[in-house]
């Protein structure tokens, strides 16, 4: 199967994973349209029960395959409907970053947000913040490498 | 000849203009039906001068025949999400005369039996929906179809028009048996407001609820993406990828039946709180009603009149009065909610009520079937224009007071300025407080009452006394109360000069300054939301909105409901309100909490944690790191979690080192088969043990 977003008009266009507490940041992004909001379409939102299931091997296996970027959000600490979610995730962070790093495919293009189910504009800026590092940055070296191997 | 339309106006400065436009949309109001009376007449209501249902400020869903309720536009013009919440309230009404027999008559959905898919190989059906045209005119749908056609284990893709129409649900179902599909893809709307609806829709197809996973193509896609029509598309194709890749690899969910608590825990003593604890208490069921401070009463306490005319301390008295008697009502004064565990049916709340004197707390457990939230909200008393340092200085709810209590003050006035808007300077988002314009427009004809030879002055930005509060304003007009408008940038100016009170505001539409002597200035202060509503959200796990009211389910379709399930929401604590606002609210509430407890048993999906007994090391991080305290070691030396008590966070799953725990509906395949379909990539089916479960 081709992986259709290499085909986007304007050359190279980031993909980004966003992976989201289903009680905060994901009502938080479907809350963006109704409060007059818009974020790149470059996002795709994978849903959790709470960012305390996140686990390393849901990042790598994104950036694997295709990711540009990744970023993770959950509720805010202290607001989490199950207690420490968020915490536990940030502690999976210190991990996933030494990875990425180890890989070279760089820690900066992990994220971490909070924000509450209301804060569509919270939820907007992450999306935002993420898709231009993924610009800046450039191709994930992954993604480099695979489109080096086709041609 | 361009057939413009020439618009001819007049502009705030004086001039007169002239516009082309396209189109030009009238605003028309609404008027009452056209056959309003005629049925009035034949169910001998009475009908209010406008030719609306007549009802009272404190019985906002009542007629005036006994046993005959009224809910939404029928009664007044009002928003959507108004009259859904006054819809549930008259069902609570006409529920009072009732509950002997309530649910006796309601059988229970029926479903045909339960089709085991088991060792058949997934046959996906994908829905995609365009919403009317919101989904469609962003994302391409022709391409979203195609798309899916081409995706392993497609077995039939179809475009329909709304997905949630329940004759298009049925047509979905008979479509789900006719072609033997036993995986469902609806590339829709959010998962979060209409997931239920389609699990329901697998059960009218004889399958379980749990085979569906939704491509969130609206709420995710379409609506905020509006610009990039091509990109939106190919995410509209990716989002539909990774719900197929997901729901070939969902299983059947089993379901717990709870038997509910037959009772309420209800946090907030005010008239929303207690209105909603009677309702609650006359549908037969047991209520605690706790309330933060030494009295009930809440706002209403400081309410001394109605611009409708109705006394509030009168009804507040009886308020307190039947609440007190009531035998199903525990009151408890100086007590706050400090924990709360457990779901829908079966929650589990400690309260810490203060012991007067000594400054400590007893501690008390409650066990209840459902919450109702109705903690309010408070007149914010920012320190602008003198307000706290001259007593001449006072807000909306001091005027009710001094003219209640101090009419002398009133009396000897020669003029009272307000100023409307007032905000507090480290309010972060600007937002209306709904009730001051006619709060303020309410105490200016009273101050007209009782001395017609004070001038009042009205400083306003934007006067919004709508619905039938119009003829107040009409009225205050009428009494010589003075209107002046200001802009947000040239706010009045007010000082303090020989103990005299100066206000000069320039009038945007005389373009001039007045100068205006003042004997007292009345501020219309924001309502803010309660300082303890972040603690109690924490408590409760409740989301927020920016302005840090409580957030409800759906702006328009759910107004009294949280996301989740058995926790209620009314009154101020939702947002700034009248009374009869909170009244129908309550009212709403009593249903909601009817619907979940009148069942004998209540039904839960067991999207739950599970431990593969031999993967298990005993290492005790699952007993360690769960928020809930449920997993324990049995008597085989290894981890169990009770699935009945589980909340499904999957904390434990995401801990355990051995990966012996992992969580319904989340198991790693399925989390990662949404990543893996960005790159195309779809796992075999009996290839999912290989990859780490």
């Amino acid at each position: 199967m081709e992986n259709e977003a290499e085909k986007s008009p304007n050359g190279y266009e980031p993909k980004v994973v966003a992976f989201a507490c289903q009680y905060c940041a994901y009502s938080a992004a479907d809350l963006a349209g109704p409060t007059g909001l818009q974020y790149p379409a470059n996002v795709r939102l994978v849903k959790l029960p709470c960012t305390g299931k996140l686990d390393v091997l849901y990042i790598l296996d994104a950036f694997e395959n295709g990711a540009d970027a990744v970023f993770i959000a959950g509720c805010l600490d202290g607001n989490c409907h199950h207690v420490e979610g968020p915490l536990r995730a940030k502690r999976r962070l210190v991990l996933a970053n030494k990875i990425l790093n180890e890989l070279g495919i760089g820690a900066d293009r992990l994220g971490m947000y909070q924000m509450s189910g209301g804060e569509s504009i919270r939820f907007v800026e992450a999306a935002r913040e993420m898709t231009d590092r993924a610009r800046q940055l450039g191709p994930s070296p992954l993604n480099q490498r695979k489109s080096a191997a086709n041609e | 000849m361009t057939k413009d339309v020439l618009v001819r106006y007049q502009s705030e400065d004086g001039e007169i203009k002239t516009e082309a436009f396209d189109i030009v949309a009238l605003s028309t109001g609404s008027e009452p039906a056209a056959k309003a009376a005629d049925l009035a007449g034949r169910l001998g209501i009475e009908l209010n001068e406008w030719g609306f249902c007549k009802t009272e400020k404190f019985n906002p869903l009542q007629t005036t025949m006994p046993g005959i309720f009224v809910c939404g536009t029928f009664a007044g013009p009002k928003e959507i999400s108004e009259t859904l919440a006054e819809a549930a309230g008259a069902a609570a009404g006409a529920l009072q005369f009732l509950s002997p027999v309530a649910g006796s008559l309601s059988p229970a959905p029926e479903y045909p039996p339960e089709r085991s898919v088991s060792g058949e190989k997934p046959k996906v059906g994908v829905f995609v929906c365009s919403c009317g045209e919101e989904i469609s005119k962003v994302v391409d749908l022709d391409q979203v179809v195609s798309h899916a056609q081409r995706l392993p284990d497609v077995a039939y893709v179809e475009k329909v028009a709304y997905a949630c129409d329940p004759d298009t649900r049925k047509q979905i179902a008979g479509k789900m048996n006719e072609l033997g599909l036993n995986r469902l893809v609806m590339a829709a709307c959010s998962p979060r407001t209409h997931e239920s609806m389609f699990q329901e829709l697998l059960r009218q197809a004889g399958l379980n609820s749990n085979l569906v996973d939704i491509a969130n193509l609206r709420d995710q896609c379409a609506w905020v993406h509006v610009d990039e029509p091509e990109m939106a598309t190919l995410k509209g194709k990716d989002l539909t990828a990774m719900a197929v890749a997901r729901a070939r690899l969902l299983e059947p969910i089993e379901t717990y039946v709870v038997e509910p608590k037959k009772s309420v825990l209800v946090i907030g003593g005010g008239a929303t709180g207690m209105s909603s604890a009677l309702a609650i208490a006359q549908e037969g069921f047991g209520v605690t009603l706790i309330e933060r401070e030494a009295e009930l009463g809440g706002n209403l306490r400081r309410l001394y009149s109605t611009a409708e005319g109705a006394d509030p301390q009168q009804f507040l008295k009886e308020l307190i009065r039947e609440v007190e008697s009531n035998d199903r009502i525990t009151v408890m004064l100086n007590t706050e909610l400090v924990k709360s565990t457990g779901s829908a049916g079966d929650f589990r709340s400690t309260v810490a009520t203060m012991v007067a004197g000594n400054g400590g707390s007893t501690e008390t457990e409650i066990e209840h079937g459902a919450t109702v939230v109705a903690t309010g909200a408070v007149e914010s008393r920012p320190g602008k224009y003198g307000l706290g340092q001259d007593d001449k200085v006072i807000t909306q709810q001091d005027l009710e007071a001094v003219i209640a209590q101090h009419s002398e003050r009133i009396k000897s006035a020669n003029s009272i300025v307000m100023i409307q808007c007032v905000q507090p300077e480290d309010q972060a988002e600007a937002y209306c407080s709904r009730v001051c314009c006619t709060a303020a427009v309410k105490n200016a004809i009273r101050i007209k009452e009782l001395s017609p030879r004070t001038d009042v002055y009205v400083l306003y930005k934007d006067m919004m006394t709508y619905g039938f509060r119009e003829q107040y304003y009409t009225e205050a007009r009428r009494r010589g109360v003075v209107f002046v408008r200001y802009s947000d940038d040239r706010q009045p100016d007010v000082r303090l000069e020989a103990g005299k009170l100066r206000v000069v505001v320039e009038d945007p539409i005389l373009g001039e300054r007045m100068a205006l002597q003042s004997d007292l200035l009345v501020l219309s202060t924001s309502i803010r939301p309660a300082e303890t509503n972040t603690g109690l959200a924490s408590v409760l796990s409740l989301p927020l909105s920016r302005e840090g009211f409580f957030l409800e389910a759906h702006l328009k379709m759910r107004p009294t409901d949280f996301v989740a399930p058995g926790i209620f929401l009314a009154g101020m604590a939702h947002y700034p309100k009248f009374v009869d606002e909170c009244l129908s609210q309550a009212a709403g509430v009593a249903a909601g909490v009817a619907g979940l407890l009148s069942k004998d048993q209540a039904k839960f999906r067991g999207e739950v944690a599970t431990v593969d007994a031999t993967k298990c090391a005993a290492c005790l991080t699952c007993v360690r790191v769960c928020p809930f305290d449920v997993p324990f070691i049995n008597a085989e030396g290894v981890a169990e979690v009770d699935p009945k008590k589980c909340q499904g966070c999957g904390t434990c799953s995401g801990e355990c080192p051995a990966k012996a725990i992992r969580l319904f509906n989340y198991y790693d395949a399925q989390v990662l088969a949404k990543t893996k379909a960005l790159a195309g990539q779809f796992v075999k089916i009996g290839e999912v043990a290989a990859i780490g479960e």
